[in-house]
């Protein structure tokens, strides 16, 4: 049995001259890394845009769309419509539980410019993440 | 130019200086972690994918790093995770299909292949031929001369174990060297 020491010395100089170099492709990927993942945050952030374009939009659609409920409930009072009408209630509700405030600032009136004015951004914001230089940015680095 | 330390590295980077120590921290471990996943995956591009992937997690990460374990430990503590994880995630169908290759190609006659490259090709195959843990082990104690306290850190185990491993994984790598070597 050989000693460790021993051993060391055999296999020591057979590992160094087996040490590859890195390939130089590998090396300039490495190097860009910095910048590349500063993109890639770049590209989430931009992705995320049109999400919370959405998003507002969804508040502001069920908001309008609680109050065209009430209104349908009043005037239809049918088993589908009242249905329809419910499911489009709760939601409204959930989110006039969250925004109250918004309940009373907000009449049927002033319910469809906001709501254009939301799709108009949710819109801006998807064309814009579509143009390229934008979204065609260089997508992150895949993993491994 | 001599490879950065740790300490020149995070001064650096902690004085804002992204980039620059992202660079000397490529310059200072980038090789010998390719080597490292080079010689534990047997691979080549599996190595460099492994190589990008770690150098993204070190990037990702070295805002977090908290100086617990010297940057380089905490380095290649990523790089065995990564090599593991990919060792794992290989398929199986894809070792099978390595190792038929590997035994259908006879090795080329010396005039088509120097002394070195067929060094370098049997030391990987006895390095492959190792158990993952000893395969790891071994190649952190000779491209990293990492010291057996240095290894149990990065590899998160008992320094006897690693002892062990150590001891198993020389003695194996060299019976399976040629005689000349011996």
């Amino acid at each position: 049995m050989l000693r460790p020491a021993e051993l060391d010395a055999r296999l020591q100089p057979i590992f160094d001259r087996a040490r590859q170099p890195m390939p130089p492709d590998l090396q300039a990927r490495l190097l860009e890394i910095p910048a590349r993942q500063a993109v890639a945050t770049l590209w989430w952030t931009r992705r995320l845009l049109p999400l919370a374009a959405a998003l507002g939009l969804l508040a502001v659609a069920a908001t309008a769309g609680g109050r065209i409920a009430d209104f349908l409930r009043h005037l239809l009072g049918g088993r589908i419509a009242g249905a329809i009408s419910e499911g489009t209630y709760r939601l409204y509700s959930l989110v006039m539980e969250q925004w109250a405030p918004w309940q009373e600032a907000l009449p049927l009136a002033y319910a469809a410019p906001m709501f254009m004015v939301f799709a108009a951004a949710a819109l801006a914001a998807l064309w814009l993440s579509y143009q390229p230089g934008i979204s065609r940015l260089p997508a992150p680095i895949p993993a491994a | 130019m001599a490879a950065a330390s740790d300490a020149e590295i995070l001064t650096l980077y902690r004085g804002g200086q992204v980039e620059a120590a992202f660079r000397l921290l490529v310059a200072a471990h980038g090789e010998k972690v390719y080597n490292i996943a080079l010689f534990t995956l047997n691979d080549e591009n599996l190595a460099a994918d492994a190589s990008q992937e770690v150098f993204i997690k070190v990037y990702r990460n070295l805002s977090r790093f908290k100086g617990d374990a010297s940057l380089s430990t905490w380095l290649y503590r990523i790089a065995k995770n990564v090599c593991f994880d990919l060792l794992k995630k290989r398929h199986p169908e894809r070792l099978e299909e390595d190792q038929e290759r590997q035994l259908a190609s006879p090795a080329p006659g010396p005039e088509a292949e120097t002394i070195q490259d067929w060094e370098h090709r049997r030391l990987r195959d006895a390095v492959a031929a190792l158990p993952e843990v000893q395969r790891m082990a071994v190649n952190l104690y000779y491209f990293q001369q990492y010291s057996y306290e240095e290894i149990a850190e990065v590899m998160d185990q008992p320094l006897g174990t690693i002892k062990s491993h150590l001891h198993r994984g020389k003695s194996a790598l060299a019976a399976a060297l040629p005689e000349r070597e011996k």
